[in-house]
């Protein structure tokens, strides 16, 4: 009985090591490239992953050559203007779908529920128009603003509203709140988890996004990060190893967010698939 | 004074007006003109769409990127089973209580977090003349000349599907473990003292409870690989005989600048999507009510 046990847990191990080395050995390369000098052989088999010469000349390289930090500036802006107004917008929108008693409620919902079912592939091109004709184009908002209503936050905020018991939001109007300050004060503070979950969803999409920013930014000094890296990799493709310190730099910020918020990643998969 | 049904409109409205408002703009909006810009000739300079009937439609049909584009998509759903059955196992495997499993799932979702840029650039590196992948099998023995694995015709989109395999697990992994942590304990134990084993254990209660999860992963999976677009546009920019409808659609607007044509073909890639959806619901349907 005991050995089976054992033997199911070396199993485990074993099978998960695997798996890791395959998620990761492209990145442990790419890291090891980023501190090679320009002497060593990169692409040999085995693949050698200590340097012979281990060198930050890569690294100062990359800072002197390529606007990082300006790149990451622009992805903090582009970043918290999204995820707050995806987390506002979506909070407001919930609370009358989940909370007050009004005729047309059903009706609101199934309506702003609609487009999940159209495929919305022809938005893009529209909505580059609607952008040049508001005068948006080449600024950060332009980039937020067509997704700064997420209808799966909408989604996600009314499921989890609707948990909340009603006694407390009577006895705050009792006391003389008005709707928006029970919203504000009672409603919205209750759900942290699912906030907490929709904004590092919205976090994580616009962090990693690329086409739309590429479409409505000419600037160089807006882009954010993956859009600089992706206009960057033509110039960059024959230096591996500059190329591979910018990588690792910009991996790191997205990692280490990653790394400290990942229980809220399963707890928000869990809210959102029970229904 | 008003009623207070009234009141409870109008506040209803107030926290609706500013999300309705940009939905408006930026979604509703963009189908209905979509549809009529697929109809016409977008002109950049003057702003100015000429209505042209179907000659956008006519054109798409006549493009043979068009059904090489068709084709890719379809062939790109082999990579769903693929991604599902993986992402099943990685996440019962880690739904185990063992020390480091923390860990360990950290690792797995890292290709998923990294973002399509940078996954992208290794995997071009990876793919390479002189790449770690031909240096490999070259040392080993299963090759003589080195492949060109991203501008050899006959490996290219398979070369693309195996990236998206490899940093869409993690993704779907996560969805299963919520799925897997929602199946209450208390099952388990009771199907135990019945004497199940763990197999018994896994057939009869993890994977019917897991069906739901199964069905919505299996969804989303098939549209994201109809939908395939990041790996192509940084790996093959449609080269190589790798374009997808969306790369299509992509080039059609930004590259060429024919707005009613890459409009048009979104309205037909739209319809695609529209029927496989619905035929994949039949099905599922189906099976559905045979258990």
């Amino acid at each position: 009985m005991i050995k089976k046990k054992t033997i199911k847990i070396i199993l485990s191990y074993t099978i998960l090591i695997i798996l890791a080395i395959f998620f990761t050995f492209p990145f442990i390369w790419v890291l090891s490239t980023s501190f090679k000098g320009p002497g060593e052989n990169l692409f040999s088999w085995p693949p050698k992953f200590i340097p012979q010469h281990p060198t930050l000349e890569n690294y100062i390289a990359v800072f002197k050559r390529v606007p990082m930090l300006r790149y990451f500036i622009n992805t903090i802006i582009i970043t918290t203007l999204g995820v707050i107004f995806q987390v506002i917008l979506s909070s407001l929108a919930a609370y009358p779908l989940a909370r007050l008693e009004w005729k047309g409620k059903d009706l609101i919902f199934k309506f702003i529920l609609l487009p999940l079912l159209i495929p919305m592939e022809g938005a893009l091109i529209v909505n580059f128009i609607t952008i040049l004709r508001i005068g948006l184009y080449d600024s950060y908002l332009a980039v937020v603003l067509p997704s700064a209503v997420s209808i799966f936050g909408i989604f996600l905020m009314r499921q989890h509203y609707l948990s909340v018991p009603s006694e407390l939001e009577d006895a705050a109007r009792i006391d003389g709140c008005n709707e928006f300050q029970v919203f504000w004060k009672i409603t919205f503070p209750l759900v942290r988890p699912a906030t907490a979950a929709l904004a590092i969803f919205a976090f994580t999409a616009y962090w990693n996004s690329l086409l739309w920013p590429l479409i409505v930014l000419r600037t160089p000094s807006k882009y954010p990060i993956q859009v600089g890296l992706s206009q960057l990799s033509s110039t960059f493709e024959p230096n591996f190893r500059t190329a591979s310190a910018a990588m690792i730099v910009a991996m790191i910020p997205i990692l280490t967010f990653f790394y400290f918020t990942q229980r809220y990643f399963i707890e928000g998969y869990k809210g959102a698939i029970i229904e | 004074m008003l009623s207070r049904k009234q009141q409870t409109v109008i506040i209803a409205v107030s926290f609706l007006a500013i999300p309705l408002t940009l939905l408006a703009i930026f979604t509703y909006y963009p189908i209905i003109r979509g549809v009529v810009l697929s109809f016409s000739e977008y002109n950049m300079f003057t702003k100015k769409a000429t209505w042209i009937g179907f000659k956008n439609y006519v054109e798409i049909f006549q493009n043979k990127y068009f059904y090489e584009a068709l084709r890719n998509i379809f062939k790109y759903l082999i990579v769903v089973p693929f991604i599902q059955f993986v992402a099943i196992l990685t996440a019962v495997l880690v739904n185990q209580d063992l020390p480091g499993i923390k860990f360990f799932r950290t690792l797995f979702y890292v290709p998923v977090i990294t973002g399509a840029v940078i996954v992208s650039m290794t995997w071009r590196w990876i793919y390479n003349v002189d790449g770690l992948l031909n240096s490999f099998l070259m040392t080993v023995g299963l090759i003589k000349e080195p492949i060109l694995w991203l501008t050899d015709q006959r490996f290219a989109l398979y070369s693309a599907m195996f990236v998206t395999f490899w940093r869409g697990i993690g993704y779907y992994m996560v969805i299963y473990l919520a799925g897997l942590q929602n199946i209450p304990s208390e099952l388990y134990e009771a199907a135990k003292l019945d004497g199940a084993n763990d197999r018994q254990l896994f057939t009869k209660i993890t994977l019917p409870l897991l069906r739901p999860t199964m069905l919505f992963c299996f969804t989303i999976s098939s549209l994201a690989a109809l939908k395939v677009f990041e790996e192509i546009f940084l790996m093959t920019q449609g080269g190589s005989g790798t374009t997808t409808m969306m790369y299509l659609i992509y080039d059609y607007a930004f590259v060429r600048f024919k707005f009613g044509l890459s409009t048009a073909t979104s309205v037909v890639f739209a319809g695609i999507l529209i029927i496989f959806t619905i035929i994949n619901f039949r099905f599922f349907g189906h099976r559905g009510e045979k258990r």
